[in-house]
């Protein structure tokens, strides 16, 4: 079973070469899967493209009949999805988050290594089940945000639907994932010296990206997971019918939804904040308040979901707090924008195509943001919800805003990347055409807006006064496809003619110039110590406000270190295999074929325990990760805790529908029906496995492994008891009251709540029995009692959830809902 | 209108400033200027909330002014009282060998929180509220509790004493962050509650020509929004403190180095 | 692994002080006796029905002890780095405002559209 490990050591000049096809599957290279998402996100950049295409085409005339109105639906729908999930995160978090990251704090990799592939190939096969309506069944067509109740079976009885949830459901894991790595990678793996202040702008904006997403994708889960029992199990989460009302999806998808805003464009601004320094030949104006500036946004992110529901209509006081939270955003934001002009002013400014974008990124940015505020307050969105001055809205921050950063971002680092010069000229070309074509084209959406043109029709009458800007916009459409032709040209003559490029090409800054262009596979020869902000430049020139005309010392070293010594984590296949696992699931569902989903589940499986023992020590791949690590902590356990940090999230969303449902609950059954007798009995067991497993835990840091194992068979013992006790409550409400998933509101949120519960004991109780196997057959010892300490910290989180779940759904069953 | 206080309210005051006045006198010391300034603010914040016309106000039934008295009395006054009080007039008290032990307990970080929470909540959960907060003479005695958890909410923020270290300033962050369950599960419901939830304001005309009603509203908002505003000022406050202390952090070495071959050196400063 | 070793300075105690100090077996004995204390209170104040009326209270209050307990004890919150307390609480405090504004958004307000 357990593969051999195979240290790979770092002959290779770049990351680039070696391996052929089969190295790149199996890579676990944090710059290797940065090329693999940038790919693919181009890939479907092209797809969103040709889907923008032809909605365009349609909206060119009145009365068109270019497409069907169902492809019409499905291509916007497809078109916001493919953009936002499968281009622009992509990009920003996974491209240039990979592979800055890691080179920006001066590590040798992620935190994970083998997590980050899989992340990426749950991201490509996500990606692949939000498509699969290409070739089967249609495509998503409810918008991207997919209001409840249209995309109910009864409503949208094709698979399109299912593509959008199930697609997304995957997508979300991926997410999630890489969120935690990164998240750990950049609190626990920085250089020495790298304090949270020294930091790049960058790395700022990715960590408080990776917070938001760990924290603001649960809710989506939660959403997704209703929907997907509403149309697979029958159950009622968002059917008016049965009590239940349709804004739950629109809380839970907004309390989401806006803070994916921000994961949208704080790494915009990361970006935009590492390439204006540069060209402007100064450092960052006001760094403290750039980066409290972020984090305010992201706080207050959490705090304004609701302007998306003014039309909802939440009440007065609720509209008014969403209100005030929405515009105080516009006091950071406006800090930014002033700090960015502050950089710029009074520098030795030397406009390359990647400056020009990130300073057209300011300007336009700046003027979605006004319109956004106008959204923020209540009377006034009421007139534009739902017409095209939302979608000029949106187009200007993420179109002309995030992905005028992610192109300079792109013109930034493509020599750091593949080690050629990109054509300036072209680039100047792209440049051009691109800020007279995205203005061209999203501008006059702003008036077509005021003049009452509402989103997402399919076609219009004439003379309604919007028939000169659909045409005007749908021709400046075409010139936006055209002027990607500069950009392709550019790449192509890059990879075959371009220059090669230096290891510091445009006298920058930070660390990932230090590095060899393109990198070596480890990075850094030896990590660098950090004494400044800026430190390659204070590295180069002595101050971080010099003016970088007088090098005063050389930049780069020569390596005196033995390179073929650096320890670097083998290549491994099953990431691969385990994102096959998920995608053969969600297609298992999707055709109903169960025998594909049981063998795609044992595929999961398997590969899951094949890469626990891949590596001898039980994954401790290097040995030294703790005493390198910036807080000598382990990343296993600082993984542990974020994830147990996102998990609350999970469950309040699952408490909260609940407690709402059950006072809306119609139909005989009710919270009357539980058995307090029964669970407090369970409840004392769950506290007696807990005592148990930290008795393990101190038996095996006094390396007495005999005790150890002895009380971890007895709290995975205590487990199964507790699992008893819930199959017993959940048969007996089943087969003697008839009380069935689907009965009534209150059935199916106690079912789904107490059940997730359930499971997570469940994978509790196989980990415990793991990790026992492992202590009888000696593995376990008081230098690797850290194992047993974090599957430990998984059960106490369990148990904490149960301690919540056993108060507030069965002690206060006869409280009546808030 | 005659200047009126409540004797509870009046007491407290007394024991502050003679505690205070004693302390200073018995130790032959004196307070910084600025200590005394932010003590004399608290004194006069209390002094302004508590006693004369605005208690007379709240007194004719006035929610939104009873709302503020209470942020005063945890967000105001605490802060103040402990900047104003200098670390040897603290030492004696929170070093003695009989009180060390219960301070140290009340005074760790998780512990002062779930109190004041749990307090808070409790002074203003209806049933609590309706049969303790105005019965005299116990209302003052809400008043000198609310005081005494806001002092001990704060301390892990503002200590005076460095036997009794301050949070790391992310963990203040975190703090602030925390504080906002407690306060917007009580200012939330308040606001938004469909009748008057409090016997004492069921009957009307309150001041300033409200409504029970529009009263309860004004003064969840109050409580609602105050807080948000306060905390993030408190935040911001503590944010830049933090920029601030890891900018003077000396570099490990001012010279222009090369990246590469350096000394290996651990910095434990998050 | 011995030829993966890279040079690095070790630094035992740093790594001992941030993982050391976890509580002896008797320690857990009593928090484990004072959480079924907790709870039998919790199940207690449910069947009194005197106290029906700050059944709610009494029953959150007993609760953030055990919360309390578990977290700090068990999972050695209280004697591990202060980051892990905060990795717990501050995702704790968003997901209780979320529950908060979720149950009053939806269960109150939903009813009784503004006053």
């Amino acid at each position: 079973m357990a593969a051999q490990p195979r240290p790979i050591h770092a002959e290779q000049t770049s990351y680039l070469e070696g391996g052929g096809i089969y190295g790149w599957l199996t890579t676990i290279d944090h710059k290797r899967i940065a090329v693999l998402y940038g790919v693919t996100a181009v890939f479907f950049m092209a797809l969103g493209g040709f889907e923008a295409m032809a909605v365009r085409t349609q909206l060119m005339y009145p009365n068109n009949h270019f497409l069907s109105a169902q492809t019409y639906n499905q291509f916007f729908t497809t078109h916001g999805l493919t953009m936002i999930f499968l281009v622009i995160m992509p990009l920003e978090t996974g491209f240039f988050g990979n592979f800055l990251i890691p080179l920006q704090i001066g590590a040798r990799d992620v935190a994970f290594p083998r997590l980050n592939a899989l992340s990426y190939w749950i991201f490509l096969f996500g990606a692949i089940t939000l498509n699969l309506g290409w070739l089967y069944g249609g495509l998503p067509n409810g918008g991207w945000f997919g209001y409840a109740n249209l995309t109910e079976r009864y409503y949208s009885p094709g698979p399109n639907i299912d593509f959008f949830d199930l697609g997304l459901l995957v997508l979300g894991v991926s997410s999630v994932m890489s969120a935690l790595n990164f998240f750990v990678t950049i609190i626990n793996m920085r250089a020495p010296g790298m304090t949270f202040f020294r930091m790049p702008l960058f790395i700022w904006s990715i960590l408080v990206t990776v917070i938001l997403i760990l924290l603001a994708f649960p809710s989506l889960t939660v959403g997704l997971i209703f929907l997907f029992m509403d149309r697979y199990f029958d159950t009622h989460y968002y059917r008016v019918i049965a009590g239940a009302t349709p804004i739950l999806w629109q809380h839970l998808f907004w309390i989401f939804g806006h803070p994916e805003v921000y994961i949208m464009i704080l790494p915009a601004f990361g970006l935009i904040s590492e390439v204006i320094p540069v060209f402007s030949g100064k450092p960052l104006f006001g760094y403290p308040m750039m980066v409290y500036a972020i984090i305010a946004i992201a706080f207050l992110s959490y705090g304004v979901w609701g302007h998306h529901m003014f039309a909802t209509g939440m009440g007065p006081v609720a509209d008014m707090t969403f209100s005030v939270t929405s515009l105080l955003i516009a006091i950071p934001t406006g800090i930014k924008i002033f700090n960015w002009l502050f950089t710029v002013w009074g520098g030795r400014l030397r406009f390359t195509t990647a400056y020009l974008f990130a300073l057209a990124f300011v300007i336009q940015f700046t003027i979605g943001g006004l319109s956004g505020m106008m959204h923020a307050s209540p009377p006034i969105d009421l007139e534009q919800t739902d017409s095209y001055i939302i979608v000029a809205h949106f187009h200007y921050v993420l179109g002309l805003g995030a992905l005028f950063a992610i192109l300079a971002g792109f013109y930034f680092y493509w020599p750091k990347v593949t080690g050629r010069m990109l054509s300036e000229t072209l680039g100047k070309w792209h440049f051009w055409l691109a800020v007279w074509s995205f203005n061209a084209t999203f501008f006059p959406m702003h008036f077509l807006g005021e003049l009452g043109m509402p989103r997402r029709i399919y076609t219009y009458a004439p003379h309604m006064g919007w028939d000169f800007w659909n045409k005007w916009e749908t021709w400046n459409a075409y010139i936006i496809a055209l002027s990607f032709i500069p950009l392709l040209l550019n790449i192509y003559w890059s990879l075959t003619n371009g220059e090669r490029a230096t290891e510091d090409p445009w006298d920058a800054r930070t660390l990932e110039w230090s590095v060899p262009t393109p990198p070596p596979i480890y990075n850094f020869a030896e990590v660098p110590t950090v004494t400044a902000r800026d430190a390659f430049w204070v590295a180069k020139y002595g101050s971080v406000e010099a003016s970088g005309l007088t090098q005063s010392a050389p930049a780069i070293a020569p390596a005196l270190v033995d390179v073929s010594k650096i320890h670097i984590p083998a290549p491994s296949l099953y990431p691969l295999l385990m994102g096959l696992g998920i995608f053969g699931m969600a297609l298992g569902m999707l055709i109903g074929w169960y025998r594909v989903i049981f063998t795609a589940m044992a595929l999961l499986v398997f590969s899951a325990i094949a890469m626990a023992f891949e590596y001898p020590n039980w994954g401790e791949e290097n040995p030294h990760a703790v005493a390198e690590s910036f807080l000598g902590l382990d990343s296993r356990k600082v993984g542990m805790w974020s994830f147990i940090g996102s998990e609350t999230v999970f469950f309040a969303c699952l408490i909260s529908t609940y407690m709402v449902y059950k006072s809306r609950s119609l139909g005989v059954y009710d919270a009357g029906i539980l058995n307090i007798p029964l669970t407090s009995f369970s409840t004392f067991v769950l506290l007696t496995s807990s005592l148990l497993m930290v008795l393990a835990l101190a038996a095996f840091q006094r390396d007495d492994h005999k005790w150890g194992t002895i009380w971890l068979i007895g709290t995975a013992l205590f487990g199964c008891i507790f699992l008893g006790g819930q199959v017993y409550e959940f048969g007996d409400f089943w087969l003697e009251h008839g009380m069935v998933f689907n009965a009534n509101l209150f059935s199916q949120c106690f079912y789904t709540l107490v059940g997730f519960h359930g499971f997570h004991v469940f994978i509790g109780v196989v980990w415990l029995l793991v990790m026992a196997f492992a202590g009888i057959f000696g593995k376990l010892n008081a230098k690797r009692s850290l194992a047993v300490e974090i599957c430990g910290l998984y059960w106490h989180f369990v148990d904490i959830v149960w301690v919540v779940i056993f108060v507030l759904v069965y002690l206060m069953r006869t409280v009546k809902g808030a | 209108m005659i200047w009126e206080a409540d004797p509870a309210t009046l007491i407290v005051l007394a024991l502050l400033v003679g505690g205070y006045a004693a302390f200073a006198l018995a130790l032959k010391r004196w307070p910084t200027v600025i200590q005394l300034i932010a003590f004399s603010g608290a004194i006069l914040a209390i002094v302004g909330a508590l006693t004369g016309p605005v208690d007379e106000l709240v007194k004719q039934r006035s929610f939104a002014l009873y709302i503020f008295q209470q942020l005063v009395l945890v967000f105001i006054a605490p802060p103040l009282i402990l900047a104003g009080t200098p670390d040897w007039m603290a030492r004696p008290v929170l070093t003695h060998r009989l009180i060390e032990p219960l301070a140290r307990f009340l005074t760790r970080p998780l512990v002062a929180y779930i109190l004041f929470g749990a307090a808070f909540a409790l002074v203003h959960f209806p049933p609590v509220c309706d049969r303790v907060c105005h019965v005299h003479p116990v209302y003052g005695d809400v008043d000198t509790v609310l005081l005494l958890v806001g002092l001990i909410l704060w301390f892990p923020l503002l200590s005076p004493l460095p036997e009794y270290p301050r949070l790391s300033y992310p963990m203040q962050v975190m703090y602030i962050f925390l504080l906002m369950i407690p306060m917007t599960a009580v200012a939330a419901p308040i606001t938004m509650a469909q009748s008057v939830v409090y016997i004492y304001y069921v009957e009307g005309p309150h001041p300033f020509g409200l409504s029970p009603m529009a009263d309860q509203v004004l003064g969840g908002i109050i409580m609602w929004v105050g807080q948000g505003v306060y905390l993030m000022f408190v935040f911001s406050a503590i944010f830049f403190r933090w920029a601030r202390r890891e900018d003077e952090t000396p570099p490990f070495n001012r010279r222009p180095v090369p990246l590469r071959p350096l000394p290996r050196q651990r910095s434990h400063a998050i | 692994m011995s030829e993966s070793a890279v040079e690095h300075v070790t630094a035992p105690a740093h790594h001992a002080a941030a993982e050391s100090h976890h509580p002896t077996a008797v320690q857990y004995l009593v928090v484990a006796g004072i959480l079924t204390v907790l709870t039998v209170c919790e199940i207690g104040v449910y069947y009194i029905p005197a106290l029906q009326s700050v059944l709610v209270p009494l029953l959150l209050i007993l609760s953030a002890g055990k919360f309390y307990l578990v977290a700090a004890y068990y999972m050695h919150l209280h004697f591990d780095s202060r980051i892990f307390s905060g990795l717990f609480f501050f995702p704790l405090t968003l997901a209780a405002l979320i529950l908060i504004s979720l149950t009053l958004l939806l269960g109150f307000l939903a009813h009784h559209p503004g006053p």
